[in-house]
């Protein structure tokens, strides 16, 4: 796999392109223009040479534009631009990236395709390959590439370039590389500061989680009591005005910042609880319990054990939401915060485990008290083998302590309840929970379903500026259905200017 | 400016809130956080123009000035007719026009105001976080990895000749009564290279900074293999590497010049926080190993680790079971937590246990 290190350049003209001139070559890197060439002309240009002696020659297209999100990402595109220049070098070919982001390759298809040596990849074996690499990410039915052999499908590929042509003849160049933005850990030094300095409340929101609970008769009675409320450090409002969204999405960068952040909210929290501030009330009189996300250095941190000595002193409920990879990170540090965790009378909640952990974990081993599922689409359309993998996870860890977070559609919610679980978290109940808000609300008259999820999510009294009655926008509704199906059926219009009033 | 020959030092100001919670004596309290100005305005001398803001308070009725760490000025006067406080507040409002529109900064981060007796244990608080040093590095400890330190040794490594802090040590096959070699694992000596470049901090400190800087090594790491000499008759050796190194660009140039002999003969050892930092990306890594050649490991896994993270599911092909008293109690155990299908490496494995080791089971070892 040589051929990376200077894609551009790697024309093979022996076998695709006898006779090419190297002025006409495409996007040599060499010459700036040609770069910006249309590559769906190139690939036309490289095609009809091709198709005047199709012999031996194949034309394989990776679709990258259909892998299920979050894919592509740079190191999706940058991997399998890898493997088919490796493919193109090998089999005298050159690999063109088109304007949707797929990848074309055309090259010579050797008559007998004897399995080479290990990570030499032949065209025609390069659909199975790239569905191997793709895994899950890839579409299910074998949509994942085309490829034709020219000699017999000349007028198939003919007809492929040409609607290419039509259909991306003003979409922007694809100069996909797979290359990251690199980005220099130098500009976060202001982030340091600002986890020290800012206003604690203004870093962080919350949400609550409800527990599904279904009426006796009829689905609508069915009851939404609240869970929890879960504090969480917002990364955007974290990097503030600087442009390091980027770096905190570097997973061990942003847990450096989360325990310079754990400090200060534990500090916090502990004056809050002591002065029956803004924060905690609902942990104090509501009975909610608050869940803080902490690291395991803070929780045998001793202003983890200040919390947990006032929390005992005021009745202050909590729960700790750990990470998946913390607890893996170190198991014997792990081992003493369970330990202090059970001392201080907070439950663990397992957080982060996502699609795919799921199934290659068993956190009911650290005896959590809930663990936080992250709702995909890829859960529901896993393939077969892995839906058995899922189900059988699902039940080491038991429905009943299962939290289905990122819960932001009905299909989350209708996955979730299909196996068993009743606990939800995410934007499409703080709408429904809004909605109840706003019918027992007596200042909601101008108040927008948005303004009013936005208003409770955040902690900043700058957000809440505009609302008439901000202790409700503290206080987790405990409902039946019915009594806001009205309301909540602006749910999904998220705008309605006058929502419906009912006393509550 | 405030006089500092009046100044009182943190005690005395807890020792005051004490005496008006227990009297109910009437006063206000001011606190100037000079640590919290921002950026724009944190010169010494905008520091001066913060305590002169407040100076004037100084003059109100039995005002007592207190100067706590990181600059932090406390006042306290008894509250009457005066119009100190107002005076006070508009020449710190003042300091903070000077911001530009889109750094604007509220006066409340800067300043607090207490209402004694009442809210006397609020600052009461404030005074000791701010007093009491963070108890889990104790005085003499070494101070951890910072991003500033971690800023200044990537960019020393990234020119930095490291080939001198890679390290060697044999995985081993036993045989019988023999032991044979079978790969050699290479690493990178952290602590030394710390120890040559900043000797001042405890490398390990922030685990979190500590696992980014592992990425520099892999690069260099990388680099130094990729060069013309090294990989050319050498033998099979494993790479402590992080999964993000393994789908980038420098991965790629080494796997392009590894030498047909040693396809295949590669080993990748991973830690599980890694693998679950992202599992979606590790499962694409993986596939991507696997189509190259290469070999997975799963690294530092004790009893708790496997019982929590199933290596059979992440469909790794090898695991570190580090030679523990506990295992030695209970050799059985390592039998429930490594599955069928995945080879368990013994570490640490003192010379005299290696026959202990080959009794029951374990084909390889790495030796202490």
């Amino acid at each position: 796999m040589r051929a990376h290190m200077n894609a551009h350049a790697n024309l093979h003209p022996g076998v695709v392109a006898p006779a090419l001139p190297t002025h006409l070559s495409p996007i040599n890197p060499s010459t700036g223009s040609a770069a910006h060439m249309a590559a769906e002309r190139v690939l036309m240009e490289a095609a009809e040479r091709a198709l005047r002696a199709p012999r031996g020659k194949v034309a394989l297209v990776l679709h990258l534009c259909r892998l299920k999100p979050p894919a592509p990402r740079p190191h999706h595109i940058r991997i399998a631009r890898a493997l088919m220049e490796d493919t193109a070098q090998r089999y005298g070919g050159q690999v063109f990236p088109l304007r949707n982001g797929d990848l074309a390759l055309i090259c010579a298809a050797p008559g007998d395709e004897a399995h080479g040596l290990i990570g030499q990849v032949s065209p025609a074996a390069l659909p199975a390959t790239f569905m191997r690499l793709f895994g899950a990410s890839a579409p299910e039915d074998g949509r994942l590439t085309t490829l034709w052999r020219l000699e017999e499908q000349a007028e198939q590929f003919r007809a492929f370039v040409m609607h290419l042509r039509d259909q991306l003849a003003h979409a922007p160049p694809n100069d996909a590389t797979g290359d990251e933005g690199s980005f220099s850990i130098a500009g976060l030094l202001p982030l340091e500061a600002r986890v020290a300095t800012a206003s604690v409340p203004d870093l962080l929101a919350q949400q609550v989680a409800i527990h599904l609970q279904p009426g006796r008769h009829l689905p609508l009675t069915a009851r939404l009591a609240p869970l929890y409320r879960e504090l969480t450090v917002v990364r955007g409002a974290l990097a503030g005005q600087h442009e390091d969204a980027d770096a905190l999405a570097d997973p061990y960068l942003f847990r450096h910042f989360a325990a310079g952040m754990d400090t200060r909210l534990l500090g916090y929290l502990r004056q809050d609880l002591e002065h029956g501030g803004q924060l905690t009330r609902g942990a104090l009189r509501q009975k909610l319990p608050l869940h803080l996300n902490l690291t395991l250095q803070s929780i045998v941190s001793p202003e983890f054990a200040r919390l947990a000595d006032t929390a005992r002193r005021t009745g202050g409920k909590f729960g700790v939401e750990v990470s998946i990879m913390e607890a893996a990170a170190d198991s014997a540090m792990m081992d003493h915060a369970r330990r202090l965790l059970d001392t201080a009378g907070f439950p663990l909640v397992v957080d982060e485990l996502d699609h795919v952990a799921l199934t290659m974990t068993n956190p009911a081993g650290l005896r959590p008290a809930l663990v936080k599922l992250t709702w995909s689409p890829r859960l529901a359309d896993a393939p077969p083998p892995v839906k058995a993998a899922i189900e059988a996870a699902l039940a080491r860890i038991g429905p009943e302590r299962l939290v289905l977070q990122h819960a932001e559609s009905e299909a989350a919610l209708l996955w979730g309840q299909v196996h068993g679980i009743m606990r939800f978290q995410g934007y499409y109940l703080d709408a429904v929970q809004a909605a109840a808000r706003i019918a027992g609300c007596h200042s909601a008259r101008a108040c927008t379903l948005r303004q009013c999820i936005t208003r409770a999510a955040s902690l900043s009294p700058q957000v809440r500026v505009g609302c008439g009655n901000p202790g409700l926008l503290d206080m987790a509704p405990d409902f039946r259905a019915a009594e806001t199906a009205a309301s909540s059926s602006h749910a999904s219009s998220q705008t309605s200017p006058h929502a419906p009033r009912r006393a509550s | 400016m405030l006089p500092a020959a009046r100044a009182e030092p943190p005690e005395a100001l807890v020792e005051l809130l004490r005496k008006t919670e227990l009297s109910g004596t009437q006063r206000r309290a001011l606190l100037l956080h000079i640590d919290r100005l921002p950026p724009a305005l944190a010169k010494q001398h905008h520091q001066r123009l913060a305590r002169a803001a407040i100076a004037g308070l100084a003059l109100a009725d039995r005002a007592q000035h207190f100067e706590l760490s990181r600059g932090r000025v406390a006042i306290v006067w008894r509250p009457g007719g005066g119009r100190e406080l107002e005076t006070a507040l508009a020449a710190l409002d003042h300091l903070l026009a000077d911001l530009p529109q889109d750094q604007a900064f509220p006066r409340g981060q800067l300043v607090t105001l207490y209402d004694l007796p009442e809210q006397a244990a609020w600052l009461m608080d404030e005074v000791a976080d701010l007093e009491t040093p963070p108890s889990h590095c104790s005085p003499k400890a070494t101070p951890s990895l910072d991003l500033p330190v971690l800023v200044r040794l990537e960019q020393a490594l990234a020119q930095a000749e490291i080939s001198r802090f890679i390290r060697w040590r044999p995985v081993l096959r036993l045989d019988g009564g023999v032991a044979a070699p079978v790969w050699q694992e290479r690493y990178v000596a952290a602590h030394e290279i710390a120890a040559n470049l900043c000797p001042d901090r405890s490398i390990k400190g922030d685990p979190w900074l500590f696992r980014r800087l592992t990425r520099s090594f892999d690069r260099r790491m990388l680099s130094i293999l990729t060069g013309p000499q090294d990989l050319r008759g050498g033998g099979p050796f494993a790479l402590n590497i992080n999964l993000a190194t393994i789908l980038a660009q420098e991965f790629l140039r080494f796997d392009a010049a590894l030498p047909t002999a040693l396809r295949g003969a590669v080993t990748l050892n991973l830690l599980a926080a890694d693998i679950l930092a992202d599992p979606d990306t590790f499962t694409f890594a993986r596939n991507f190993a696997r189509l190259r050649g290469y070999k997975l490991l799963l690294r530092q896994a004790s009893a708790a680790l496997l019982s929590l993270f199933d290596v059979g599911a992440a469909e790794l092909d090898y695991v570190h079971v580090a030679c523990t008293p506990e295992l030695v109690a209970n050799p059985a155990r390592w039998r429930v937590l490594v599955p069928a299908g995945v080879t368990p490496i013994l570490t640490g494995v003192a010379p005299a246990a290696m026959a202990w080791a080959h009794q029951h089971g374990f084909e390889l070892i790495r030796a202490q």
